[in-house]
């Protein structure tokens, strides 16, 4: 998990994916989404772009505003990262 | 035994096919949060089901969430649970054993139901159940609960476990304690963990077979499309509500006028009679009318929510509803408001935040619902008679006021009492599946069942006291009426028979309008109506706002009354009601309802609190008469203001 390539997962380009780095100001609605699957170290996927947008995480789909996912702060997977590898990094 | 599961899991599913139709709804003492309570017996066990709201982690955000938490853990009631029964997705069964762990770590004997292992068997997901068993140290039941297999499995584990009592000790504890220390993220370990064990239990995870309801969700995720999309389907509904719906809505009609009739031949006239048909069967009447346009909504957004649809509803209307600060969640209950409010408001439950789902609440009855159909009917026959044009752009208007009242009305309550922003977006997408017909009708029946339960009966109650208001106190018939019956049966006995009955119904009419005139009803008609001639009414339309307080729609049989038309002639001709009205003169010789007059009735119409079901369903949902007179003071406070500048503007204008 590189530093230096940390961006914001509302930054994430469409159909990419990434791994959770960390959240910033943890709430409820937060957690809500941690509980969901969303959470450090867990890879997620960029389906459809725009607020607000749809992720994938573990094979399920979430709907999240992007003002929520501006506080999470992923890391991509790389150029060629797909997620099905991503799936058993921890 | 308490049944837990993530939302979309099928956990209603299951439940109702180990209770069948027997289940009980009802609301957590004190609180708004529904649950049903259902039996099965298993060799001769008796055990209690109690179906607890989904949620994700026991550590919950919302009224549901923290119930079902401390319902598992005991702490609600001070009640621990005999024991729990989970419902896993196959499909998701991480996010599923997430949950799982949490519940064992409770220290309950527990079953799990791995539910829906056909469409994970489709996307090639293949999660081995003795070998799960094995890791979690307790049963698990592999099952299609949507198809029936697996059921009797379930019952028998149920059962074995009712009869043995806890047999496991269900020792378990995931996290070391050194993991108090793990401060960062404490789902990051409880994942690891689901990760490890699913390693262990499944073969590897494939995305195959998810691609059908991605290509679908292109189009009903689109911010155009799928708004577009969204209102055809909301448009096919109500087709189907205003169409379908007539049919039955004229047989209770039928069947009420049937059973007044029938009353009337075996009671005497007098009061008796007049409360058992006007009152009671009239009354009682009136309000079931609207049950078969309430389940058929109930019935459509049941197929709409299992199908996955709803989600995607809520996610493509989020954006527009997030302007009057209300989520997506919240246009649901707001369109089907269109139909009735009371369905509208027991659908505002799917909106998580509790101060959005109030607002939804207070603002639905704004919309207009069929009830207020027939008043606007009234109107636009008074003003545009034969002009189908400007009738068809005045109900568009007050459709319209309706609606901006709404939304305008929401922004407020956001901006003042209510504060606070609105909850960002976070929506379970599910895979889109083909709804269960079963399922959908239990929904139907539940809803009916509570609709007719929480209403009915005050609704009896206040049908009866309006009847009271509009009969007594008694007066004399007067004096030239008393003349008219006599010169009546004269003629009769000279054989005029046509020109006897005729002026027997003007008699009749008249001595019904006198009798209302004097009743307390008519004494209050008069007495506010210094408070109503601001807005163009005099004290007949006032009677007609005092006997519409529970039910909006008998202003039209009132004004039939107070004008002298007759009540049965409503029915069979209402042109000739409206054209009569059209004629009404003050006493001064001006007629009553001038184009300011209408507009503003109109207007109040649209504005105004007048259903005392909702009222009562309001109270239900929100635990209490503080929001339900609220919401009345409001809307009667909006609707006389805005009547009050529609009628002195338009007074204005036409001079």
């Amino acid at each position: 998990m590189s530093h230096l390539s940390q961006i914001r997962l509302d930054e994430l380009a469409i159909h990419k994916c990434a791994i959770v780095h960390h959240v910033e100001a943890q709430d409820d609605d937060l957690e809500r989404l941690m509980a969901m699957g969303l959470c450090n170290g867990r890879a997620v996927e960029l389906i459809q772009a725009g607020d607000p947008m749809i992720l994938r995480v573990y094979g399920s789909r979430i709907g999240v505003s992007a003002r929520l996912a501006s506080r999470i702060i992923v890391a991509p997977c790389g150029p060629e990262g797909t997620c099905g590898e991503s799936f058993h990094t921890s | 035994m308490l049944v837990a599961g993530n939302p979309n899991s099928g956990k209603t599913t299951v439940f109702n096919s180990l209770s069948g139709l027997r289940a009980q709804t009802a609301n957590f003492p004190g609180t708004t949060v529904e649950r049903r309570i259902g039996r099965m017996k298993e060799n001769g066990c008796d055990l209690q089901l109690v179906d607890l709201p989904g949620l994700y982690n026991l550590s919950a955000a919302t009224p549901e969430e923290k119930i079902a938490s401390e319902m598992i853990k005991g702490t609600l009631d001070g009640r621990r649970p005999d024991a729990i029964l989970i419902i896993a997705d196959a499909c998701h069964a991480q996010r599923s054993l997430f949950l799982i762990s949490q519940i064992l770590e409770v220290g309950l004997p527990v079953v799990v139901a791995l539910n829906m292992i056909d469409m994970a068997h489709k996307r090639g997901i293949h999660v081995d159940p003795k070998q799960l068993s094995k890791e979690l140290g307790c049963v698990v039941v592999p099952m299609v609960a949507r198809e029936g297999h697996g059921v009797t499995e379930l019952k028998e584990e149920l059962g074995a476990l009712a009869r043995c009592g806890s047999n496991h000790p269900a020792k378990f504890t995931l996290l070391p304690e050194s993991c108090s220390a793990c401060t960062v993220c404490p789902f990051q370990e409880r994942y690891n963990w689901t990760e490890e064990l699913l390693a262990r239990c499944s073969s590897p995870n494939s995305e195959a077979g998810e691609q059908r309801t991605e290509r679908i969700d292109r189009v009903l995720t689109h911010p155009v499309a799928g708004v577009g999309v969204f209102l055809a389907v909301m448009l096919g509904v109500f087709f189907m509500i205003f169409s379908v719906a007539t049919i039955p809505m004229d047989l209770i009609d039928g069947m009420f006028a049937y059973t007044g009739s029938w009353i009337s031949t075996w009671v005497a006239p007098g009061d008796l009679r007049s409360l058992l048909v006007d009152g009671i069967v009239g009354g009682v009447g009136g309000i079931l009318v609207f049950l078969p346009q309430i389940c058929i909504l109930f019935f459509f957004l049941a197929l709409l929510e299992d199908s996955g649809y709803l989600a995607r509803a809520a996610f493509v209307m989020d954006r527009l509803m997030r302007r009057v600060g209300l989520p997506g969640t919240a246009f649901v209950p707001l369109l089907s408001s269109h139909a009735c409010a009371i369905p509208g408001i027991m659908a505002a439950r799917v909106i998580r935040d509790p101060r959005d789902r109030l607002v939804t609440i207070l603002v639905a009855p704004l919309m207009t619902c069929s009830a207020r159909i027939p008043v606007y009917a009234m109107i636009t026959a008074l003003l545009f008679p034969a002009q189908p044009l400007k009738a068809a752009l005045l109900f568009t208007g007050a459709y319209s006021l309706g609606i901006i009242a709404a939304l305008t009305m929401a922004f407020l309550f956001k901006k003042t009492i209510l504060r606070g922003e609105s909850k960002p977006l976070v929506l379970d997408l599910p895979s889109y599946r083909v709804p269960s017909l079963k399922s959908a009708l239990i929904y139907t029946y539940d809803r009916a069942k509570v609709f007719v339960q929480q209403a009915g009966t005050i609704i009896l109650l206040i049908s009866v006291v309006l009847w009271a208001l509009a009969t007594y106190p008694k007066t004399d018939v007067p004096q030239e009426i008393v003349q008219q019956l006599q010169a009546a049966d004269l003629l009769a006995a000279q054989g005029m028979q046509e020109s006897s009955e005729a002026m027997r119904v003007s008699a009749e009419s008249a001595s019904g309008r006198h009798a209302l005139a004097n009743s307390f009803a008519g004494r209050m008609g008069k007495i506010i109506e210094p408070v109503v001639a601001p807005l163009g009414f005099d004290w007949q339309i006032g009677i007609g706002i005092v006997s519409s307080f529970a039910a909006r729609e008998v202003i039209v049989s009132t004004l039939a009354v107070v004008y002298g038309v007759g009540e049965e002639s409503v029915e069979e001709d209402p042109v000739g009601l409206y054209e009569t009205l059209g004629r009404a003169k003050h006493d001064d010789g001006t007629p009553v309802f001038t184009v300011a007059t209408s507009i503003s009735l109109l207007v109040f119409y649209v504005l105004a609190m007048q259903c005392l079901p909702t009222q009562v369903v309001t109270r239900r949902e929100t635990n209490g008469w503080k929001w339900p007179i609220f919401q009345f003071g409001y809307m009667t406070l909006l609707a006389y203001g805005a009547a009050f500048v529609a009628y002195q503007v338009v007074a204005a204008i036409s001079g």
